[in-house]
């Protein structure tokens, strides 16, 4: 089935080429075999993010979407395929790398290593020999940055969940890094932070850097992405395309467990009930001017 | 104040009262510290419930080791009261002080793997009890905790932890990842925290020593010392209600 699906897929895609100055990403066919036997093969199409992408890895669980990203950050070494970042393999030159990469995993909890938020801010840029004064500008600039100067004397332990997760995100943001991975960002986030959150994943953009992120959060997908891949169950890469493109194919969505945006479905069900009703639209703003339009229409 | 101190002044005030505490062969001389030290903390309105709690586990252990070994009451007081001290010293300087601070030192004279370890054990101990209490909670939830029966309890309890157990073998893992991800290149780097008075890192240091000297002097010059064995508590129960009052005319809750 998904053989079927990629090739239907394949038909509606951008192509890539095979590799331009400005990609930053690129997976192509990527099997990876963990301990117990489970394989996950990331195959089907190229997953390529470019430079100020903002690129969504959308899947089921144990599609093989944090697997992807551990082999973009070195963690995990591919048996079979390319894994690239800023043109090297990760898992062989990641040091090359590292300095260029800023992480948010998706136990945030376990990624904050220090007693103090303004120490662990610090954690990337102490350990890259950064002198201190400096190392102090670049914290106090990013906390700023995330409205959180206020915390950085404060105990992480004790620190609220999205409070932990900006904290991280502080962290992985102190160096100024060109891409940014970001493995289930919108978990545990309430709807303010999640806003601020993908405000902030548009800005690093705009400034030329490039995002990757895992998501279960469809509603928001297209808020914040550029591009997106689906995954289905497996790791076979079925559908890539803008938001508007994938969240087109609402078949090939449910043969990988994935409901589309609200939005979406909402246009679906009332072009269904009425032909000339207006094609979807998937942000909340666009949905309403696309409906206040067609009830003038009509009237 | 001693928040302020630079950690090397703690740690060389930590060592030189841990030096009287276990110098001291005089019950009165080791309740004097142990008062000044509760005075200290009162002054500083630092949480002295959990560590008066903390420093209460050794005294358990300490009685245990008494009721084997000692002769007399005094001598049985006197173990109990050292081991309670001694933690309340190190309670002190652990809820005063950053811990990577505190470890910063023994980890430049350790391999560099060892000294890491020990930075990160602490983090990871935070981590694994909140793990433990969450899996002891979905334990009782599920009525694995019966109190009627203890062995089964205890049963379901060993399974627990021996799931905690798995669970922090991976934690390692993650965590290394985290490191490796982070920066880490094969030695943590800890940043010594600047004075920000030197009067402050002297005066910490200087009561330290104070209270080392003259607990190791009365161990010297017991024969004499002894008639004013009175002095070094009497001295604390004033620091300390002085340190009460101060808390009380600030008019903050004790």
């Amino acid at each position: 089935m998904s053989d079927s699906i990629g090739v239907h897929a394949h038909s509606h895609s951008h192509s890539h080429p095979a590799s331009s100055p400005d990609e930053v990403v690129r997976v192509s066919c990527v099997k990876h075999r963990y301990e117990d036997g489970t394989e996950v093969a990331l195959c089907g199409l190229d997953v390529v993010a470019r430079k100020g992408q903002r690129v969504a890895v959308l899947g089921p669980n144990g599609s093989g979407k944090t697997t992807m990203l551990f082999h973009l950050l070195g963690l995990l070494r591919s048996e079979e395929g390319i894994v690239e970042v800023f043109g090297v393999d990760p898992a062989r030159h990641w040091k090359d790398v590292r300095k260029r990469i800023g992480v948010v995993l998706q136990n945030v909890d376990e990624q904050i290593l220090a007693p103090s938020v303004l120490d662990d801010v610090a954690f990337s840029p102490r350990q890259y020999g950064m002198p201190e004064p400096q190392v102090r500008e670049r914290v106090s600039a990013v906390l700023a940055r995330l409205g959180i100067e206020h915390l950085s004397a404060r105990v992480p332990h004790n620190l609220s969940g999205g409070e932990k997760r900006k904290v991280a995100l502080a962290g992985a943001l102190v160096m100024d890094p060109e891409l940014l991975v970001l493995d289930e960002p919108f978990e545990g986030l309430d709807p303010a932070s999640r806003g601020e959150l993908i405000a902030l994943i548009c800005e690093h953009a705009e400034q030329g850097g490039t995002v990757i992120m895992s998501t279960h959060d469809i509603d928001t997908v297209p808020e914040f992405a550029d591009y997106c891949y689906v995954l289905a169950s497996g790791g076979a890469i079925v559908l890539e395309g803008t938001p508007a493109e994938v969240f087109a194919h609402p078949d090939v969505l449910a043969g990988g467990n994935i409901r589309p945006p609200l939005l979406a479905e909402m246009f679906a069900r009332l072009r269904a009930l009425d032909p000339g009703a207006p094609a979807p639209e998937l942000t909340v703003d666009a949905a309403a001017r696309a409906l206040a339009d067609w009830k003038c229409g009509r009237a | 104040m001693l928040h302020r101190a630079v950690p090397g002044a703690k740690l060389l005030a930590f060592a030189l009262v841990l030096t009287g505490v276990v110098a001291s062969a005089n019950v009165l001389v080791v309740g004097g510290i142990a008062l000044t030290l509760v005075a200290v903390i009162v002054a500083l309105r630092l949480p002295w419930r959990p560590m008066l709690l903390l420093a209460l586990y050794p005294g358990i252990f300490g009685a245990i080791y008494s009721f084997a070994v000692a002769t007399d009451l005094l001598s049985a007081s006197l173990i109990i009261l050292k081991a309670i001290t001694a933690a309340l010293v190190a309670v002190l300087l652990m809820f005063t002080t950053p811990y990577p601070q505190v470890f910063a030192p023994i980890q430049r004279v350790l391999p560099a793997v060892i000294g890491d370890a020990l930075l990160m054990t602490y983090r990871s101990l935070f981590l694994l009890l909140e793990k433990f209490s969450h899996t002891l909670t979905a334990v009782r939830l599920r009525a694995g905790l019966i109190g009627a029966n203890p062995i089964r309890s205890a049963a379901t309890i060993t399974r627990s932890l021996g799931g905690v157990l798995l669970y922090s073998i991976d934690l390692s893992q993650r965590t290394h990842d985290v490191m490796y991800l982070r920066g880490y290149d094969g030695r943590l780097v800890v940043t010594p925290q600047p004075s920000v008075s030197a009067w402050i890192d002297r005066g910490v240091a200087i009561v330290g020593a104070a209270i080392g000297v003259m607990a190791v002097a009365w161990r010297i010059w017991w024969p004499g010392l002894n008639p004013y064995a009175w002095i070094p508590p009497l001295v604390a129960m004033v620091l300390l209600v002085v340190a009460l009052a101060w808390r009380v005319f600030r008019k903050e809750p004790v």
